[in-house]
């Protein structure tokens, strides 16, 4: 019982710590990456496909479900040392910068996987950054 | 030819930076946020981009570097 309450509070400390780590354009906030780097591209059709990629020296996927694009589509995975951020909420980047380009529209949404090893009483997040108005955004992110 | 493009990275902070984070009452008021759920350590983390963050990709495009 008294497990499961501490579960439940953790829930609820991760959703409000969630909630915050999501802020609107902000000048005085931003990243600083070296250039990006291409690790991995492939022409997709509208098959179930996954495309590989080096993040940290351990492989992470994109994965592709069946009919998310209608006609073949190229997807280039690029990647950007960080060298500085200044954001406005707590953020400790532990990969590099992944971008991730797509050739025409996508019907389904994308997967992607990433290795990671999670220590005790750390909280993970995939966190997008938007260049042109300094944005930042937190991504569901699943343990699996 | 790109049609749209997206950047992220991943984030690990300590818990107890984000219990400060909570005492200080930050609330940026943003929506279209998703919780995240926490399992043991050594595991695939698994960042699902939903259809609302698809659409995100496409405006995006004005920013790409």
């Amino acid at each position: 019982m008294k497990k499961n309450h501490l579960l439940f509070t953790m829930i609820i400390l991760l959703f409000i710590m969630v909630s915050s780590c999501t802020s609107k354009s902000d000048n005085n906030q931003n990243l600083e990456v070296k250039d990006k780097k291409e690790v991995a591209s492939k022409s997709i059709s509208n098959a179930t496909d996954s495309l590989d990629f080096l993040i940290n020296d351990q492989t992470a996927k994109i994965l592709v479900e069946k009919d998310s694009v209608d006609a073949n589509t190229n997807i280039i995975v690029s990647t950007s040392e960080i060298t500085s951020n200044n954001l406005s909420v707590a953020t400790n980047p532990i990969t590099p910068l992944i971008s991730i380009e797509v050739s025409q529209p996508l019907e389904k949404a994308l997967k992607v996987q990433i290795p990671i090893e999670k220590k005790e009483n750390e909280v993970v997040a995939a966190v997008q950054y938007q260049f042109d108005e300094n944005v930042i955004n937190t991504l569901e992110s699943v343990f699996t | 030819m790109i049609y749209a493009t997206t950047d992220f990275f991943i984030s690990s902070v300590a818990e107890d930076l984000v219990l400060a984070t909570i005492d200080t009452g930050f609330r940026p008021s943003v929506d279209g946020f998703k919780p995240i759920t926490s399992l043991p350590t050594g595991k695939m983390v698994e960042c699902v981009q939903e259809w609302l963050t698809v659409h995100f990709i496409i405006t995006s495009l004005k920013s790409h570097r």
